[in-house]
């Protein structure tokens, strides 16, 4: 693919603000190479850590039920979240066999999701012991879903608006798909993004090409085929419909 | 009552080293003390673990590495070194090439050339050592197919089935503390534990008793297969062997290590001095009794020597059997709470300095 410095640019500001935001030393961005100054700002962000259990996975589902789990932690634990980038561990397990070992906060109608609320990552060892890491080499196409967002709506005047929430699936597999989705998710949510739309599509595209200067919201991160790059996987925008 | 003894087959890849000689001594002595007093039958169909990866894999290996070999001039030694080789380098391989020599195998007991070779040498030494129930191994179709195990699985909720997300299955007995382990990889492909639930799943069932027999490595997997066995109506034992160390370093044949080792080493120079029954004897004494069944202790050919003297000492001896019904209940107080005899009891006899009452009879029994 060819390099766009500008895009390059463009990505790496909008990272830079979003580290601003969580209060994060950004200084290694300029100084050192994009993969090792992302590790060595992950390393000072590994404060809380939240398991999520799957038996099975379906894009719509998950969203739903992530959108659940979080209307169910305290605002407190949100702000939390957003300024400690919380780590999401993605496991498999049969939820119905851990309700011994595993206190859930949400747990999926059918089953197929649990969800813990973020705790040290010294919390988790039992789990991650028995439970196996989610990992899958599937890939994803192009294909959007429709959810249905009214309960987290604040204001009856956003009836009829949406918000499209891109992901960039070129070469993603399934596993690192769910990082990327899940991240945009809890952030978009705790940032107060869903408050004013009914709907919430999420689209998958090959790639994200074009950046406002004021997106609604943007992931960026290193892009997995070519590390010294940065990718947005995930872009929000807002519209009426 | 009817005892089925499970042991975990041994893949054609390798020579015969003294953790393989360990096992198929204990197996025999296992077999033939315990059908004294029960209907014993043994499960030796190849094809468990002759459609394993790690098998068809070597083949694959070899055929894309090697593909101008008559393994007619090899030996089980010259296949077992490319067998180390393939294990340094296996992550170049055809999986294709693999999937197809497994289908061939597992539908119709397609043998590759090495492995014919392997089993022709293993057959030679397994004739001298008198180890003939065992050497009467099967090549038969499974009774259950993959997926009919999967299903079974399913049924019995101890399956955590994630293929449709090419994520994998698991048997999953999470609810009681014990991790997840993989049965079915991501690219859908079933792993050994499937292997031996599909000879073993209906076949236990019909037994008494289902005795597990296999490398002490294994323990966790087979603790899970047995778990699998008797939510299905099995009753199950399980017996685990160590590993014999080879000049202190335990470890599997696929690193290497056993080139001073081969079973030829073990029993041919000693036969001319020591007499074919001897040789026989001697080596069930040394690696029942005095390796035992978990022993740390390295292999030594001093200490086999020993065994092949004692055994000679013995047989010199002509001892005469004990009444058979005093023998038997022997063997009955010994398997009085397992279902089966444990060699290391009856074997142990042997290695004491006065001789034991049973001697002859046990030495009978072995032989």
């Amino acid at each position: 693919m060819m390099i766009n410095n500008n895009f390059q640019e463009k990505l790496r500001t909008h990272l830079k603000k979003r580290l601003d935001a969580s209060h994060r030393s950004v200084k290694c961005l300029d100084t050192m190479p994009l993969v090792a100054s992302m590790a060595s700002i992950s390393e000072h962000q590994q404060k809380l850590q939240t398991i999520v259990v799957l038996s099975n996975f379906e894009i719509s589902a998950y969203v739903n039920n992530c959108l659940i789990f979080l209307s169910k932690l305290t605002e407190h634990a949100l702000i939390d979240w957003y300024h400690q980038f919380t780590t999401t561990i993605f496991l498999i397990g049969n939820i119905g066999k851990l309700a011994s070992s595993v206190t859930f906060l949400h747990i999926a109608e059918d089953g197929s999701s649990g969800w813990c609320a973020p705790a040290s990552p010294l919390a988790w060892r039992q789990q991650t012991r028995i439970l196996k890491q989610f990992k899958s080499m599937q890939t994803l196409g192009r294909h959007e879903y429709s959810i249905n967002t009214s309960a987290y709506c604040d204001s009856a005047s956003s009836n009829g608006v949406s918000s499209v929430l891109q992901i960039a699936v070129r070469g993603l597999t399934l596993n690192q798909y769910l990082i990327h989705l899940n991240h945009a998710i809890c952030e978009i949510y705790i940032m107060g993004l869903l408050k004013t739309t009914t709907t919430l599509i999420i689209k998958n595209v090959e790639d994200i090409v074009e950046v406002t200067e004021t997106p609604h919201y943007v992931r960026v991160h290193i892009d997995s085929e070519i590390p010294d790059q940065l990718r947005a996987y995930a872009l929000l925008s807002i519209e009426k419909q | 009552m009817r005892i089925l003894l499970a042991p975990i087959m041994i893949t054609p890849t390798k020579p015969l080293t003294p953790s393989h000689l360990k096992a198929l001594l204990w197996l025999d002595a296992l077999w033939k003390a315990t059908a004294t007093l029960h209907d014993v039958n043994c499960e030796l169909n190849r094809r468990t673990c002759d459609i394993t990866l790690q098998t068809c894999g070597f083949w694959a290996f070899l055929d894309q590495q090697y593909p101008n070999i008559d393994y007619q001039k090899e030996n089980e030694t010259s296949i077992g070194h490319r067998y180390v080789e393939y294990h340094k380098q296996s992550s170049h391989l055809d999986l294709e090439r693999v999937l197809r020599y497994r289908n061939m195998t597992d539908q119709e007991g397609w043998l590759h050339p090495a492995g014919m070779r392997i089993l022709q040498d293993w057959q030679k030494h397994l004739n001298i050592l008198q180890l003939d129930n065992i050497s009467r191994y099967t090549n038969s179709v499974l009774p259950l197919t993959a997926e009919a195990v999967i299903n079974i699985l399913k049924e019995r909720d101890c399956l955590l089935d994630l293929r449709k997300l090419e994520a994998g299955a698991y048997l999953d007995f999470t609810e009681q503390g014990i991790p997840l382990r993989r049965i079915v990889d991501n690219t859908a492909v079933d792993n050994y534990i499937i292997c031996v639930l599909r000879e073993l799943l209906h076949k236990a069932a019909q037994y008494d008793l289902t005795l597990l027999m296999y490398d002490n490595a294994l323990d966790t997997d087979y603790m899970l297969i047995e778990k699998v066995l008797n939510i299905c109506g099995a009753k199950t034992k399980r017996l685990s062997l160590g590993r014999v160390p080879l000049d202190g370093i335990t470890q599997s044949s696929r690193a290497g290590g056993w080139e001073n080792y081969s079973l030829e080493n073990l029993y041919k120079t000693y036969r001319a001095e020591y007499g074919e029954d001897a040789v026989r004897l001697g080596l069930r004494i040394y690696f029942i009794a005095d390796l035992c069944r978990n022993s740390n202790k390295s292999f030594s050919f001093s200490g086999l020597e020993k065994a092949y003297a004692k055994a000679a000492k013995l047989l010199a001896l002509n001892i005469v059997p004990a009444p058979a019904l005093e023998f038997k209940n022997m063997l009955s107080q010994s398997a009085r709470k397992t279902g089966y005899v444990n060699p290391y009891n009856i074997v142990a006899k042997l290695y004491s300095k006065k001789i034991d009452k049973f001697a002859g009879s046990i030495i009978n029994t072995l032989l």
